[in-house]
Parts: C-alpha cells; sequence; structure tokens
C-alpha cells in the first residue's frame, strides 16, 4: 500500500506546527510515502525549504496551503501544474490582503472561477455532512470534480463517528474520499513542543491549555501499515491518485525583469552602454582614463553575457530617482564596485582612486546572482520605498520577508512562560542568558538561581528550549530588499501585509528568493549618511563650499593621522572600542588600509586567528610567504593572511580545486554556518583538495580553522570597500570640521555606538565650544553660532530644543516661531506667544532653558507651574501672586536635572564632583593613565558607559569607564566577571584595583578588584549603553 | 492637644506571625496583574535573601519550606480596630488611618495617667505582644505624629519619641501623605524637605499643587484642627487566628488561647465589663467545625484569671483533627457589678430558596463540606473534574460526548484473556481506541487506549489498555 501525505503542517503555520520543513521531508522520504504536500496555513512560507530538502531526502513535494473560509468550510488546496500554483499564489495574496498581519479571509467565492486548476480536499464538520449549506452547495459548484472529501483518524473519540459521516457524505455527492494525516508534527516525540507552541499561540500554559491540546501523539508522520489499520483502502489509495496528478514543482518558477526600465527604442544592452558612457563622461570631463576604459568594456561585456543589464538599470533608476530628491546613497554588494556602478553614479569608490581589482566582483564562473546593496540616508529611505512602489505599483514590487526565528531568549521566555514558569524567573533567566552566556551554561545558571536541575520539569524545559531554538516566529519585513517583477508578482509568490501599515511582503525570505534563483534589490537605511548630508548642508553656507562623497580631498595625511591615534568618535564604522585599539596598531595610511580596518574587527577574522598574523607581517615582524603561486595571486593584497570572505572561498577554488558550484555551496553553507552539520561535508572536501595537490597538512588545518571562523562572521572585501569610503568621507570632515560633524552626528540620532553626552564630551575635547539649550537661541535641531575663538574659524554648537525630554516638537517649533517676531521679554511673554502648553513649559524649566529669562530652572519651574493659558487680562489679575525666590540649585542639584532632562551636562563632569569624596581618594583619571607605565598597578574609577562581552573572548568583559578626562578601557577576566559578577553586571560607577596594560598608544586596564561605587551617584541618571 | 500616632508597617506579617507555633521563614502574598508577589516578608525569610517585591515562586526557590499566606486586607482592617478597642484604655479619642496606623488625642488623658512620658511607657508596655515593628511618635498634630511616625517606624522601631512642630522642617517631602507626582514636582523645584515649602504663599502653592494639598499642610502644621474622633466598641467580642502550619496537638493551642484572651482582656478593661461564658470555636482539616464552650462559675476579665480554666478543661475537649483557624467569641457581658442579657435572636422561617439551602447546609455542615462537581478542561479523566463552590462552576464542553458520569477514584486493573479484559467474564468492546496520551508535563503522563465496553449483563463500562504495561484497567461505569 503506498501512501501520500496530503495535509501537513510545518511550523510555518506559526505556532501550530511543531517541526521544520527540512525535518518533514526527511520523514516523508524515511517512510517511504510517495510524496509529501507541505500545507501551511495560508501560506507557502516553508515550501522553498522543503524543496531544498528534498534534493538530500528525495520525495515528491506539492505545494498546498489550509485554509478555512469565513463561512467555516475548512480546506486544503493542492496546486498540481505551474498554473493552479499561481492561483493558490493570488488566493492567498487575495486573503491575506483582507486582513492585518498573520491572518486571513477567504470567502468561498473568491474560489470560482480563480481556481479551476487547483485541487481541494474538503474536510466537512459533523453538521456540514449532515446539511451541506449554501456554502457547501458554493464548493461545490467551484471545485466540480476537482474535489475530494477527506477522512482523518488521529484516534480521537470523535474521529471514528465523523469519518462515516464524511464517507457517507461523500457518497451522497459521489465524489472520493481522501486519507489526510492532519500532520503537525514529524515523529511523536515532537508532540509536548507541539503543546508549547499550542500554548504560546493561546497565551497560556499547557497546565490550562485544556481540550485546545492534541489529545494524543497521532498528529504526526505515521509508518504506512499503522494508517492502513486507520483508513479505509480506497481513502489511501486516492492519495496516490491526487499525487499523480501533481506534477507542479518550484523549479518551473521562472523570473522577469521589468520592463520600463528601458525607454523604447533601446535594447537593454544599448541603454546600459549608453548610460554608462554618459556618466563616464561627467565622471571624467577630460577624458575617461585607458585602463578605465577597456574595465568598463570588460565589465560590459561579462554583463551582457550574463544577462544582468536589467538588474543594473532597475538599482539605476532607484538610485537616480534618490540623487534627483538629493538623499545621499551608496552602493555595496558584489557588482557594486564596478566601473559601471561608479559611471551610474551607484558607488562614489573611485576605479581610478584605488587598487581595487574590480573584476573579481563580478564572475561568471561563480555564476552568484548580482547583489547590490543600497544605503541610503536613515531618516529619508522612506521616500525611496514610496518611490518603488509608485513606480512599479504594489502588484509588482514587495519587501522580500525576514524570518524572524526563536533565539535563546525568546525561546526560554516562552517556553517558561508555556510550562508555567514564575514570570520574573523566566525574565531573570532570559535577561541574563542573552546577556552574558552561552547556551551550554544554561544548567550552570539554572543551579546559580536556586533551581534544581535534576529535576524533570527543568529537564523538559531544557530540552524544549532548545528544540524551540530556530523555530520560525513570524515573517516580518526585510529592512529593505525588494523584488521587483515584470508582470504581477502574486503569480510568483504569495504577497501579505505587514505590521507596519502601507507595507506588503512576500512569503518569502532571501534565502529562498536565493534559492530559487530570483533577483532582489536591498534598500537599506544607514545613519552615517544621514549625518554626512546633514554635515555637507552645514557647510555649504559656512564655507561656500557643497562638498559631495566624491569631491573630498582623497587621501589626505591628516585625517590618516588622526586616525592612527585612535582618535575616531563618531566616525563611521571605526569608532567601537575594539576598532579604537586597533587603529593605532593597524595605522591605517590609505584607503585599502580602510578596507582592511572594516574588515578585520570582526569575530570571522578574529576567530579565524587572523587578526595577529597580519599585523606582524604589516610591521614587517615576520616574513610573508605563499603556500604557492596561486594563494599568492588570492591573499597578496592581504600580506598571504585571508581577510576578506571572497578570499576564503577562492581559495577553496584555486587551492582545493572547487568548481565555481561547489564555491558557491560552499559560500552558502558558511552562510548558513547555524543549521549546524553543513560546514562539515565541505571541510573534509577541503582538506582532501589541499592534499591532493601537495599542500602541507598544516596549512590546510589552518585555513580551515579560518573558514570555521568565518563561518557567520564573514566580511565581503565588496562591502568593505564601499564602507571604507564612508569611514574615509566621516573622518575627513572630523578631522577638518569637527564641530558641523559633531553638529550632524547629534541631528542624526539615535545611531552610531555614542550618546548624544559622548559625543559632546569628545567635541569639547577637541576644542569646540558647546553652548546649552536656550529659549532665547535654540532651534529644534542643534545648530552652529559664529564666535568660538579656538580653535580658530570653528563655529560652536548651539544644542537645540530636540534634546529636551517631554518637549513637543510642535510647541519648541511654535516658541522658534514667535521668537522671529520678537526676542522674549520673560516666560509669561513666551509662553503667551508661543501658546505653549504647562507641559512644554515645564519641560524647557526642568532642561534650564529659562536660563536667560529666569534666575535658575527650580526658580523657572516655579514660575513655568504657575503659568495658565488665559486672556491677557486674567493674566494681570495673577499678577498679583506674591513674589516668590526659591533657593538656588546646587551643582549636583543641577547635574542630576541636567542628565534628567537632557542626557547629558555642560557642566563638570559628575566624575569631577566627586573627586574630591573620601571614598575616592587615590583614584586616578583616564588622562593619568598616560603617565604611567606597563604592568603598573592602579585604582581608576569612572562611570560606566559601555560594557560587552564579545563572543570571541570567553568569558572576558570589556567595560568602558568615563570620567572628566576621557574613556578607559577595563579588561575583566572571567574569573573576576566571576567574583565580581553584581558589580559588573549592575554598577553605574565602579572603582576598579588593576594593572595597566599598555601597547604603544593603546592602553587597557586588566581588572584585579571591582567595587561598585554607584551609591556615591546618588539618583544621578547616567545612561550606559548595554551592546550584546 | 497632644496626637500620639501608632503605626505598623508590617500589621499583615504580624497577624500571620501571632498564628505561628514555631519560628519559620513566612511571607505574606499579594496577587497583582496575576503575578503572586511578597508584602512582606518575616525575618528567616529576609534573612535568606527574600525581599518584599519578589514574586513567591523566586521566593520559594530561594527558601525550600516557605511558608506564604494570602494578603487579607479584611483581617488587617479588622486588627487595626481591635488595637483601636485595645487604645480605648488610654483614650476615646482615637482614628485608624488607613490599613497601618492608629491616631490618639492623648492630651486629655494626659493627667490621669501623670504625663506624656508615663502615658507612652505605659502604652509601649500594654501594647499586646506580636506587633512589631512600630512606631510610636506624639506631636501636636495627627497628620504631624503621622508623619513622623511613618518617618521613624523603621528606623526608630518601638521607642516613643516627642516631637513639636519645629521638627517638621527637617523633614524629607517623601512622608507626605500626598500623591508621588505631587512629590516628583516638589523635588523639581529643589523643596526636597518641609522647610521651604511651608516659608512659601499658600495661595501660589493651591495653584500649582491643588487646594487639597494645602489644605493637609494646614491640617499638619496645626493651622486648623480635624474634628475630635469618637471611638466606639462593638457589642460583642470576636477574634480568630489562622495558623500557617496546622496545630495537631491539643496542647499546642494553649499558646494561641493566651492571645486571643488577652485580646479579650483588652476588649473587657476598655468596656469595662466581664464575661459569665465564651466559647473557641476550631476549624479543622477535615473541615469540620468543633466547638468548645466555656462556662464560668463567675463572670471573669483577667487571662490570668480564665487562662487556668482553659487548661482544665483542655484535657477534656476532644481534637479529632488537626487545627487550621482558632476563634475566640464572647457575646454576653455583666457589668463588673452586676445584669444580664440574651443576645441571641432566633432562626427565620422555612422557605428556603436554592442558595438558602446551600447556606443552610453550610452553616449546619460547615462553609467547607458543601460542594458541587465541577469540570476541568483536560484530557486526562482523572484531572477532568473537580470540586467547586456550589454555583461557581463553569460550564464547559468537552470535545467527547461519550463520557462516563463514574469515574472510579482509583482505575481498577483488569484480568485479561484472549487480548480482552476481563470484568466477570470477558468484555465485549463496542468502540474504540480512543487513545490519549498526553499530561508530560506534570510526571501524570498517561498512554491509553479507552474503549466502551459491554459486560455480560448489558452494563457499560469504560475501560482502557495501558499502552507500555498494555494492562487493562476498568476507569469509568457508564449510567445505563
Amino acid at each position: 500500500m503506498d501512501y501520500s501525505e496530503l495535509h501537513c503542517f510545518s511550523n510555518f503555520s506559526f505556532l501550530r506546527g511543531a517541526s521544520h520543513p527540512e525535518e518533514l521531508v526527511q520523514q516523508a522520504a524515511a517512510l517511504g510515502y510517495g510524496a509529501l504536500a507541505i500545507t501551511d496555513e495560508c501560506s507557502v512560507a516553508g515550501v522553498v525549504r522543503a524543496h531544498v530538502a528534498t534534493r538530500a531526502h528525495p520525495i515528491k513535494l506539492i505545494v498546498g496551503a489550509d485554509m478555512v473560509t469565513e463561512e467555516q468550510l475548512h480546506l486544503v488546496v493542492l496546486a498540481p501544474t505551474r498554473e493552479a500554483y499561481g492561483q493558490l499564489c493570488t488566493l492567498i495574496t487575495r486573503a491575506r490582503s483582507r486582513s492585518e498581519k498573520g491572518h486571513y479571509q477567504l470567502r468561498v467565492k473568491d474560489l470560482y472561477p480563480a481556481t479551476d486548476a487547483c485541487l481541494f480536499i474538503w474536510l466537512p464538520t459533523a453538521g456540514q455532512c449532515l446539511q451541506p449549506n449554501e456554502y457547501c452547495q458554493a464548493l461545490l459548484a467551484a471545485t466540480a470534480e476537482r474535489l475530494w472529501i477527506g477522512l482523518e483518524n488521529n484516534l480521537r473519540q470523535a474521529d471514528a463517528d465523523l469519518c462515516r459521516q464524511r464517507q457517507w457524505l461523500a457518497q451522497q455527492l459521489g465524489r472520493p474520499v481522501v486519507a489526510c494525516g492532519n500532520v503537525h508534527c514529524h515523529v511523536p516525540q515532537r508532540q509536548p513542543l507541539q503543546d508549547i507552541v499550542t500554548a504560546i499561540r493561546l497565551n497560556t500554559h499547557v497546565q490550562s491549555a485544556g481540550f485546545q491540546l492534541h489529545a494524543n501523539r497521532e498528529t504526526s508522520l505515521r509508518p504506512v501499515p499503522e494508517l492502513a489499520q486507520y483508513f479505509p483502502a480506497e481513502a489511501l489509495r486516492q492519495t496516490q491518485v491526487i499525487s499523480q496528478r501533481c506534477t507542479f514543482s518550484l523549479t518551473e518558477l521562472r523570473y522577469e525583469y521589468p520592463r520600463e526600465v528601458v525607454p523604447p527604442g533601446h535594447s537593454a544592452q544599448s541603454w546600459l552602454r549608453q548610460l554608462v558612457a554618459a556618466g563616464a563622461q561627467q565622471r571624467w570631463p577630460a577624458g575617461v582614463p585607458e585602463k578605465v576604459q577597456q574595465q568598463l568594456d570588460k565589465e560590459l561585456t561579462l554583463i551582457h553575457e550574463l544577462a544582468y543589464e536589467y538588474y543594473f538599470l532597475t538599482v539605476y533608476d532607484i538610485v537616480q530617482f534618490a540623487r534627483s530628491q538629493r538623499i545621499l546613497c551608496q552602493g555595496r554588494g558584489s557588482a557594486a564596485n564596478s566601473a559601471v556602478c561608479f559611471c551610474l553614479f551607484i558607488t562614489e569608490v573611485d576605479p581610478a582612486r584605488s587598487n581595487l581589482l574590480f573584476e573579481r566582483f563580478i564572475s561568471k564562473e561563480r555564476n552568484e546572482p548580482p547583489d547590490i546593496d543600497v544605503d541610503f540616508e536613515h531618516e529619508r529611505r522612506e521616500e525611496v520605498i514610496q518611490f518603488i512602489y509608485r513606480k512599479y505599483s504594489r502588484q509588482r514590487a514587495a519587501l522580500t520577508a525576514t524570518l524572524i526565528t526563536y533565539r535563546i531568549k525568546s525561546a526560554i521566555r516562552d517556553v517558561g512562560k508555556a510550562m508555567g514558569f514564575d514570570r520574573t524567573l523566566v525574565d531573570q533567566l532570559a535577561k541574563s542568558i542573552a546577556w552574558w552566556d552561552k547556551q551550554e551554561q544554561l544548567p550552570q545558571r539554572l543551579q546559580e538561581l536556586g533551581i534544581d536541575v535534576s529535576n524533570p520539569r527543568i529537564q523538559q524545559f531544557k530540552s524544549l528550549v532548545d528544540t524551540l531554538l530556530g523555530f520560525p516566529r513570524h515573517l516580518s519585513q526585510h529592512v529593505g530588499g525588494f523584488i521587483i517583477a515584470a508582470g504581477p508578482l502574486d503569480q510568483l509568490v504569495p504577497i501579505e501585509n505587514a505590521a507596519m501599515a502601507e507595507r506588503t511582503v512576500v512569503q518569502w525570505d532571501k534565502n529562498d528568493i536565493e534559492a530559487l534563483g530570483l533577483m532582489k534589490v536591498d534598500v537599506l537605511a544607514l545613519g552615517m549618511l544621514s549625518a554626512i548630508r546633514k554635515c555637507f548642508d552645514l557647510l555649504a553656507p559656512l564655507r561656500g563650499q557643497r562638498w559631495t562623497l566624491a569631491t573630498l580631498p582623497a587621501e589626505d595625511p591628516a585625517t590618516y593621522h588622526m586616525l592612527q591615534q585612535g582618535d575616531s568618535i563618531g566616525v563611521f564604522q571605526v569608532e567601537s572600542r575594539a576598532q579604537m585599539a586597533m587603529l593605532p596598531r593597524l595605522k591605517p595610511a590609505c584607503f585599502y588600509d580602510l578596507v582592511i580596518e572594516v574588515a578585520i574587527v570582526r569575530p570571522g577574522p578574529i576567530q579565524g586567528d587572523m587578526v595577529h598574523p597580519y599585523l606582524r607581517r604589516r610591521r614587517q615582524l615576520e616574513p610573508v610567504n605563499y603556500a604557492s603561486p596561486e594563494v599568492e595571486q588570492v591573499l597578496k593584497r592581504t600580506l598571504g593572511v585571508p581577510i576578506f570572505q571572497e578570499q576564503v572561498i577562492e581559495l577553496a577554488m584555486v587551492a582545493a580545486g572547487f568548481s565555481a558550484g561547489e564555491a558557491d555551496q560552499l559560500r552558502r553553507a558558511m552562510a548558513a554556518w547555524k543549521r549546524k552539520g553543513q560546514l562539515r561535508q565541505y571541510e573534509e572536501k577541503l582538506a582532501r583538495g589541499l592534499l591532493e595537490r601537495g599542500y602541507e597538512q598544516s596549512f590546510a588545518r589552518r585555513i580551515i580553522s579560518q573558514i570555521r571562523g568565518f563561518g557567520e562572521y564573514g566580511f565581503p572585501e565588496s562591502h568593505a570597500a564601499s564602507f571604507a569610503l564612508l569611514v574615509y568621507a566621516s573622518a575627513w570632515l572630523k578631522c577638518h570640521e569637527p564641530a558641523a560633524f559633531c553638529c550632524a552626528l547629534l541631528n542624526s540620532q539615535p545611531m552610531g555606538f555614542y550618546s548624544p553626552s559622548q559625543l559632546i564630551q569628545d567635541v569639547k575635547r577637541h576644542g569646540v565650544a558647546v553652548r546649552p539649550v536656550d529659549v532665547q537661541h535654540s532651534q529644534w535641531d542643534h545648530g552652529l553660532e559664529p564666535g568660538a575663538v579656538q580653535p580658530p574659524g570653528q563655529p560652536a554648537i548651539r544644542l537645540g530644543m530636540r534634546l529636551v525630554k517631554n518637549l513637543s516638537r510642535a510647541g519648541a517649533e511654535a516658541l522658534v516661531r514667535a521668537r522671529q517676531q520678537a526676542t522674549f521679554a520673560n516666560m509669561g511673554d513666551l509662553q503667551r506667544r508661543g501658546q505653549l502648553s504647562k507641559r512644554d513649559m515645564d519641560a524647557l524649566a526642568h532642561a534650564n532653558a529659562f536660563a536667560s529669562l529666569s534666575p535658575h530652572r527650580f526658580q523657572a519651574r516655579w514660575e513655568a507651574q504657575g503659568l495658565q493659558r488665559e486672556s491677557p487680562l486674567l493674566q494681570q489679575a495673577h499678577q498679583a501672586e506674591p513674589r516668590v525666590t526659591l533657593a538656588p540649585p546646587s551643582e549636583a542639584d543641577n547635574l542630576q536635572e541636567d542628565y534628567h532632562s537632557l542626557g547629558l551636562t555642560l557642566g563638570r563632569h559628575p566624575m569631577a564632583l566627586l573627586r574630591d569624596h573620601p571614598a575616592l581618594q587615590g583614584y586616578k583619571r583616564h588622562q593619568d593613565l598616560y603617565a604611567l607605565g606597563h604592568r603598573r598597578f592602579v585604582r581608576i574609577a569612572g562611570l560606566v558607559t559601555g560594557r560587552q562581552r564579545p563572543g570571541t573572548a570567553t568569558g572576558v568583559v570589556f567595560i568602558t569607564l568615563e570620567d572628566e578626562t576621557g574613556n578607559s578601557n577595563i579588561v575583566v577576566w572571567r574569573d573576576q566577571v566571576e567574583r565580581f559578577r553584581a558589580a559588573v553586571v549592575h554598577g553605574r560607577l565602579l572603582k576598579i584595583k588593576g594593572v595597566v596594560e599598555r601597547e604603544g598608544d593603546v592602553i587597557h586596564v586588566i581588572a584585579g578588584q571591582i567595587e561598585d561605587g554607584s551609591e556615591l551617584l546618588g539618583e544621578m541618571a547616567t545612561r550606559s549603553r548595554d551592546f550584546h | 492637644m497632644l496626637w500620639a500616632c501608632l503605626h505598623f508597617p508590617a500589621l499583615a506579617l504580624n497577624l500571620v506571625e501571632q498564628g505561628a507555633a514555631a519560628p519559620a521563614p513566612r511571607v505574606v502574598e499579594v496577587s497583582h496583574r496575576q503575578r503572586r508577589l511578597v508584602l512582606h516578608a518575616n525575618a528567616a525569610a529576609r534573612e535568606q535573601g527574600v525581599v518584599p517585591g519578589m514574586t513567591i515562586p523566586t521566593a520559594q526557590g530561594l527558601v525550600r519550606d516557605l511558608q506564604c499566606r494570602l494578603y487579607d486586607p479584611a483581617a488587617e482592617q479588622q486588627a487595626l480596630t481591635e488595637l483601636g478597642h485595645w487604645a480605648y484604655e488610654f483614650t476615646p479619642h482615637i482614628r485608624c488611618h488607613g490599613q497601618h496606623s492608629l491616631l490618639l488625642e492623648v492630651g486629655r488623658s494626659l493627667k490621669l495617667f501623670g504625663g506624656a512620658r508615663p502615658l507612652a511607657r505605659r502604652l509601649q508596655q500594654q501594647l499586646p505582644a506580636g506587633f512589631e515593628p512600630y512606631g510610636l511618635t506624639f506631636a501636636p498634630t495627627d497628620m504631624a505624629a503621622l508623619l513622623l511616625a511613618r518617618a521613624h517606624a523603621e528606623t526608630h522601631a518601638g521607642q516613643a519619641l516627642f516631637f513639636s512642630l519645629q521638627s517638621l522642617p527637617a523633614c524629607s517631602v517623601q512622608w507626605l501623605e500626598v500623591e508621588d507626582s505631587q512629590k516628583d514636582l516638589l523635588c523639581s523645584m529643589g523643596l526636597h524637605t518641609l522647610e521651604p515649602l511651608l516659608a512659601l504663599p499658600r495661595g501660589a502653592l493651591a495653584r500649582r499643587l491643588g487646594q487639597g494639598f494645602c489644605d493637609y499642610l494646614a491640617q499638619l502644621n496645626g493651622e486648623c484642627e480635624p474634628p475630635l474622633p469618637q471611638w466606639t466598641l462593638p457589642p460583642y467580642f470576636q477574634a480568630e487566628l489562622d495558623f500557617v502550619q496546622e496545630l495537631d496537638n491539643r496542647q499546642s493551642l494553649l499558646f494561641p488561647m493566651r492571645h486571643l484572651l488577652s485580646r479579650l482582656e483588652h476588649y473587657l478593661r476598655a468596656r469595662q465589663v466581664a464575661v459569665p461564658a465564651l466559647e473557641f470555636s476550631l476549624w479543622l482539616r477535615d473541615r469540620q467545625r468543633q466547638q468548645w464552650p466555656l462556662m464560668l462559675s463567675t463572670p471573669l476579665y483577667r487571662v490570668a484569671d480564665i487562662l487556668p480554666l482553659v487548661q482544665l478543661h483542655l484535657e477534656q475537649w476532644s481534637l479529632p483533627a488537626p487545627v487550621l483557624t482558632l476563634q475566640l467569641s464572647a457575646r454576653r457581658f455583666l457589668p463588673l457589678s452586676a445584669g444580664q442579657q440574651d443576645l441571641f435572636q432566633p432562626h427565620p422561617g422555612d422557605d428556603i430558596s436554592r442558595y438558602q439551602l446551600v447556606d443552610r447546609l453550610k452553616a449546619r455542615l460547615g462553609g467547607q463540606q458543601v460542594h458541587s462537581l465541577g469540570m476541568v478542561a483536560d484530557h486526562r479523566p482523572e484531572y477532568g473534574w473537580c470540586s467547586a463552590t456550589p454555583g461557581a462552576g463553569q460550564a464547559l464542553q468537552h470535545p467527547s460526548e461519550q463520557r462516563p458520569f463514574w469515574l472510579l477514584r482509583q482505575p481498577r486493573k483488569l484480568r485479561a484473556s484472549k487480548g480482552l479484559p476481563v470484568y466477570g467474564a470477558p468484555l465485549q468492546l463496542l468502540k474504540g481506541p480512543e487513545r490519549i496520551e498526553t499530561g508530560w508535563w506534570d510526571q501524570q503522563p498517561v498512554n491509553r487506549d479507552y474503549y466502551i465496553a459491554r459486560r455480560d449483563n448489558g452494563q457499560h463500562l469504560w475501560v482502557y489498555r495501558d499502552r507500555p504495561s498494555q494492562d487493562w484497567f476498568l476507569h469509568g461505569l457508564f449510567a445505563r
């Protein structure tokens, strides 16, 4: 007896199915099923994964969906042909488009005639069997001979009766019956997790989920002989009948590019050539250099051979729109840094300016789909997205999905809740784990929380969490991956509503799209582009010159000198603690050094142990040698050490004999590193290939460990190059225009690594004057004011009202408008003319913005509280109020209020105020560290502004301590972390006894003893940013 | 005027501790947004890291055998009221403030007690045991006494503190009896203590913080006087103690009995009466109520006189099960001179409703004795029912219609013959299997195939085969 399962939920029926599509495929194949239909709830989100899995576990895959209509008809819709598949996608799109994210609404009349190629299995209720209503009749009419009556037998009490009733109905209607497994998981052992996801879905716990849980474990994929006991033979035979009618495979899907990017009278090829020629003319008005022209010709030929013209033209079209709106953008990705893209203004990385080898970015052999991501100003990307929707319509353009999956934290939280654990306990556990610990440490953490690890419930908890990890939770919109097609997209893949209004996403994520060879363009948001554009805007009136990314002076020694000092707060990418420590070691001196700098401080190269060899070779402390000329060709530009992802792939090809296709699979395996085990087969193949080609065992081992290290975190050179351009631009601005740059950064918040407080402290240390928020001077945004004497030529920064907590933007703008008539005489005048609410007045008083109108902030607050919006007449009546004089705030009061209202202070640093405190006697400042030698004992105290536990350094915590002179880096080894855990985790002000570790200008303090001094701060609102 | 404030910050915990025989870690819990939280923790619990605000499961994680009692605001209010009765001995001008504070106007009693300090000493000495920690302050206004008592309840627990209004300015605004948002506003204007606050013009202040705030300040500062409260005693005495852990021998009851008797004595003293009879009522583990009446040959009012009689009777009273709650009541009193009256009311008529029947049954059998059957949504039959308060159970549709009404308390194992279960004779399986394999989460998993079977006498039985062992069991009887 053969059997095909035609009704099977995967975990893409979120919180219903309890197995991955891959698991279902593997199990169905192992049980010898004829075919497996994945029929998720109004969705085909899981079918691509199942499709990919059939390559390793051959079984026929049928695409379908489970749907319940508004009229309570429960249907399984199957797609036997490409035509039917298109109909299914359209049907799902229609049902989904009527509802908010995650829901759908289907009506029987939607089926007719739009689904005349689909097959249907109807799962009628007992009532429908006995008394088919008008909707049942409508269903019969719409589906005709493509309808089966499904029988289900999961050994629930009602099943036997219902089966009889359905058989009776089928007989009445003259339709065949077919057996359906109602499968929710691939093996019975998965049932507990199925119960858990049910409880999560119902927002309850398993103990209370009651009859919503399955009564038994019969909703798994069952062996065929067992099924033969439960179903009539005819019902089983019909599964084969249906299966044989289903011939559609996802490999039949073909993608067509949008055609309107080519004007009439042109071919895609001729139009691209024309645009590139015109762009080249613009880029090199004096004539295109011979070398570049050759490069262009080569690239255009390659693009034509691979038929990628439409792709480049589509991206060009989007970039062109952004440029017309003065939205700063920059492309990156394997195809972005080509001479063609430079001429199309997709990238500003000038091929003539750096020594990049462009041809390696597109490779015919590797047969990768072209990949261009374009970053736009983060505050204006929405305009670009709306342009795409306008131009291609919502039928043809949609965002790709991002699959949100269970991470350790969310898994602990949800499983804990579903098992009825105490919420605080679960919170605590989830918090500390996501922060600090690896999954393997779970038992230890449980024990520390006083939980008995041997308790069977805890054992269950742990195993359920492990299984739930990686489960899809919902489809979210990708940050900006657009899929744009020539025809209606919903013939290709269903489109559904995203959580955000006016957003739609397709049901597949980028891996799915890549697996099927479809094209997407990433439209991404980047805060630094906003900041750079705003800086250009600030500088234009000030300097009488409008900079662009391309016109900033190239290879400026002063800029590189600044970076070599590690003076990089605010600079794109290289501002983190780790990057700051690397800059003085790597000492970048040219553009390509920045490309390396961007890529090298990543978990990949660090775990692969590539950083130190590279630095040693760069300083000529060790010889640069290559295992072979082929290897030299790949690794020469990085001194024999693989730093970029592309190099690893190339190595596999030139040194281990991987074919282009295999190399591409290796790249995917690296990207999907988390799905364990996949890399192993490549490791063996690599080792074999390397040894066969005469490389030494040690070389092979090193390459493999480097690949393993790269895994998830490898950074491609093509991205690094584009990022390096922004590193250079932002560094140049910081070096030559610190005031404007800082001001632009502040106006682009939130972004970057540092808080406004830290940015302002840094710019003050560079001698720029920063002036407080003041109702007589401030705008909503931060601005520049003339008048600072030092450094010469640098304007001062006037803080804007956007910093003030609880102040409405409308109120602030009304204030500015009123001020344009005349400056304010007093607070009452301001409130009257600006019609500010009491809340806005109070917020401004809190921020001390009335300093020019009131003796001090306490007094201002008193007055603000007394003001009322009323007619001038009544106002006068109230002026009879007796004059009250409140005591002025102390410096500490001001500090507290500043932090509370603005998140920063322009007054003395809290540590400066605390310096004389007896508890801090003998503690050094950051600045004092430079006078100390390597290995010297030191005591240092400061506010914690950063806490990091890099995945690359087991158990070590890096703490950044801020004081009145700068930021100190504290390294806390694992033992100390354990000993002083509370202080390390919660301390806001730390007192540390330790040893100075010094390498050139890079200074760390290795913590020996850590004491929490937070009580010294009282209620001071220091904000610590915790990075995970 | 002179006001005394007695402030009991941990009154709910005090009540729990009074009912406890031996020291152990204990907490009072409250339910907040479906979470069980620690409201108070006793010293033993705090020592092991339990703090108020923590959730109960977390606290249980820290203390293995933590005893938890649900917060009972009514009992707390009742206890405060009883403390008011006790204080009646010192002054008739008493007011309860909130759940935790007693305000006594003692200015008129000073002469009687020979001044404020002797009065304070008497208060301290006579305060019934088991209400620690408490704050005791004296001040010229009720609100000042309250504010100062709250400010010092933890730091100067049990000490009598005397204040004039001059000590108010130094106090922090956090102790004011006003909204938190009002306190935040004061701090934001630099008004951290009462000193600058009291100096501000009231009109301007009212404009910013409201008239109610200023009225309160006036009362605090003695600028206006509240009406003098008058305390009235209830017509009869009743007090009870809930035990955290049930008590299972008569001797261990002596300590809580003494406690209740001392509360009775305070009541009797305040009313200047004596009792001719009293009654202990005990609620037992098996939900029986036991009544131990005690007739006194002469009216008495002192613990010292009553306790020996109780001790004597304790031996004769029967105690069939451990005790959960002990109650002492006295309904008849004689003035220390003489007199008698009957407080008993006759029972009402016979015509009763369903609810009255339930009430009547409860009154007759004890409240815990009457219950109805309810359904629970659980696939496992033995977890599919519960006993519920009559009338309170909710209707529940079971997905399976064919379930027996009678379920055996324990499934009975059946012999099998030729693969069929035998109950007297081999049974005929009519319907099945219905597979139930669930309950993995509470270590009571079942894995069974249920069948409806027929005996040769026509009776329908519900039997199952345990799948791991393949044994047959009888689980239920159908009514036909």
